[in-house]
């Protein structure tokens, strides 16, 4: 015989040669990987999570305090307690008097917050009436109650017998002092300690933006004030990264009716959705703004169907026959015999859609001191839809499509509509963190015209933005 | 007749339950996608198959088994041969080497064609013909050794 119909022959009896097998023990061993449901979600979260802690972290190495710059743009001190000295009553007698000091700039060194003794120590009549008394010139235009004619008065009631600096600027010609005024009256000895207290502090010349100087009691408050004229547009660059959970509606197109609905509806369960974008924002003057850029953004979902189904298999020892002889007495035939276990299966799909946009958005600023809130409206561009998974198409679980293959969900999905409002916290100059509840609403459906069921989603949660303005 | 299929490409029982216990897993999972349901025996096997050839290339089982060029093929077989069992003849298909093995099977049992086979195992169309020479010549003087020994 040759070979080949030697091998032919061998290779249908193979094809069809059995082997027993222990039915029950693999069913044991197969079932918990059934029910082990995946957690591809969970990876998702990480990522967020990880860009979450990564801004914060950002955010906190830019909050670090600068030797450069020692306002900040907000900051409260308290005024550190001060004891009595002999130089007090003079002091509280001339408490309204006040005048600038012209002092030789300690740069890149960060003054610390003085202690009750070099107050003290800081404030002996001979000391402080070493310190130069600063002109007052057209570079000290002032708003509220300090200004040049007051500071010449304070000049005619001989004021260097007890100056009080408030700060200096050495290179006055190339920078000026916009609003400086005094809330409160400096009548006591806490007050006169606020105000040594502010010699500490130092005007950053490079910077086009200075801050007012608020004297309380009690506290010292610095505000930042734009000095400079604005330009007519400034513009920033935000990297937005979000998080939010989503909500889908169905509406059955076809004869399948109100059963396919509530079916789908059982079966599929909206989850998660992220986002990340990044967006170029021009500001105009007026403080309006527009934004638009390159936007990503996932929507998770969750099919779960519960069935039983039917598995055959092989009992070796099975009771085949039992019969009964002519004296009564009854026999029992074992051997192989097919054996149908039932299955009851929970399975579970994660099916979900990459949608890629270009979002294009109309806001207004309300400055609060450094805190920002935007209320913003626009529209999502969402050229390209990935869709993954599966999905029911029919009115039974036999009626499942792999979405990935078909053209079930549009590729395109046209517009949405988006609102968010959008809180942010200057950090420095020039970088600020915000965080910016949004909604999104997608007026056309997911799903192909020609799809018995129409699939409406909406999308609600929070972003979080860092970005940067120049 | 599943474990039947995931035996002939594992080496030994244990590694044909996990092939199968994968399989099955796998297609109690895409039972619900099924529709042809004319072809279902056709289609459980290949996905058995499929597992098989995965499991196996996970693993670093891939080795060429050299010093088969002095060996000639056989094209008429000995009458001992036709005595042989199923059983026997798939004892010695698995004792060989796992690309020979795969590719032998694919081919001689499941009916597949060399581009098919190609595209499985990623390897090309003339890789497949060589080990499949390969497989048959070294099955045979297996199988001429194992009956020389016995007589």
């Amino acid at each position: 015989m040759k070979w080949n119909i030697f091998e032919r022959r061998n290779a249908k009896k193979i094809k069809e040669h059995t082997t027993p097998l222990d039915v029950e023990a693999m069913w044991q061993s197969v079932l918990p990987e059934i029910h082990q449901k995946k957690n591809r979600s969970s990876n998702l979260i990480w990522i967020v999570a990880l860009l979450v802690l990564g801004s914060v972290g950002i955010s906190y190495f830019l909050l670090q305090p600068s030797t450069g710059t020692l306002i900040s743009n907000k900051k409260e001190i308290s005024a550190p307690k001060f004891v009595e000295s002999p130089t007090s009553n003079i002091e509280a007698q001339n408490s309204d008097k006040i005048a600038f000091i012209n002092e030789p700039r300690k740069q890149n060194k960060k003054q610390p917050v003085l202690s009750e003794k070099e107050i003290q120590a800081k404030t002996p009549q001979e000391k402080l009436t070493s310190n130069k008394i600063a002109l007052p010139s057209d570079e000290f235009t002032s708003k509220g109650e300090l200004n040049t004619s007051n500071i010449k008065e304070l000049q005619k009631k001989n004021i260097t017998e007890r100056p009080i600096p408030i700060g200096y600027n050495q290179d006055s010609n190339t920078a000026k002092f916009s609003s400086i005024r005094e809330n409160a009256k400096t009548t006591d000895v806490n007050s006169i300690a606020s105000l040594a207290f502010l010699k500490i502090m130092t005007f950053d010349e490079s910077q086009k933006e200075f801050k007012s100087i608020k004297l309380n009691h009690q506290k010292i408050s610095i505000e930042k004030i734009n000095t400079s004229s604005k330009p007519q547009f400034h513009f920033g660059i935000n990297l937005i990264s979000g998080i939010g959970f989503t909500n889908k509606n169905l509406n059955a197109t076809s004869e399948l009716g109100p059963d396919f609905t509530a079916l789908k509806a059982n079966t599929e369960t909206s989850l998660e959705t992220f986002n990340f974008a990044l967006a170029l924002k021009a500001m105009h003057q007026s403080n309006f703004y527009l934004t638009s850029g390159i936007s990503y953004k996932r929507i998770n979902e969750r099919l779960n169907i519960n069935d039983n189904h039917s598995l055959f298999g092989t009992e070796q020892n099975a009771i085949i026959e039992i019969y009964t002889d002519a004296n009564g007495q009854e026999f029992i035939s074992n051997g192989p015999a097919k054996k149908e276990t039932t299955l009851a299966l929970d399975i579970v799909h994660y099916n979900s859609h990459e949608i890629f946009s270009v979002p294009l958005a109309i806001g207004y600023e309300f400055n609060l001191n450094a805190l920002k809130v935007s209320p913003e409206l626009g529209v999502n561009m969402n050229f390209r839809n990935i869709s993954q998974g599966r999905t029911l198409t029919g009115n039974s679980y036999e009626d499942l499509s792999d979405v990935t293959n078909s053209n079930h969900y549009k590729t395109d999905l046209g517009l949405s509509y988006l609102a968010s409002l959008n809180f942010s916290y200057s950090m420095t100059s020039n970088y600020e963190i915000g965080l910016a509840p949004f909604y999104e609403y997608f007026p056309n459906s997911f799903s192909v015209t020609s799809a018995p069921i129409s699939e409406f989603y909406t999308r609600m949660g929070i972003n979080l933005n860092l970005a940067y303005n120049f | 007749m599943l474990l039947s299929v995931a035996k002939r490409y594992a080496y030994d029982k244990s590694y044909a339950k996990d092939i199968l216990q994968e399989a099955l897993v796998k297609i109690l999972k895409s039972i619900i996608t099924y529709r042809e349901m004319g072809a279902f025996e056709a289609w459980m096997r290949r996905i058995v198959i499929h597992t098989a050839l995965k499991y196996f290339d996970k693993s670093s089982f891939k080795k060429e088994f050299s010093g088969l060029d002095n060996i000639k093929p056989i094209n008429d077989i000995p009458s001992a041969f036709l005595k042989m069992d199923v059983e026997y003849l798939m004892n010695h298909i698995n004792k060989l080497p796992v690309g020979y093995n795969q590719v032998f099977n694919l081919f001689a049992i499941e009916g597949y064609s060399h581009q098919e086979i190609g595209e499985m195992l990623n390897i090309g169309e003339s890789t497949s013909r060589s080990q499949l020479a390969r497989a048959r010549k070294l099955l045979q003087s297996q199988i001429l050794n194992a009956q020389k020994q016995t007589a």
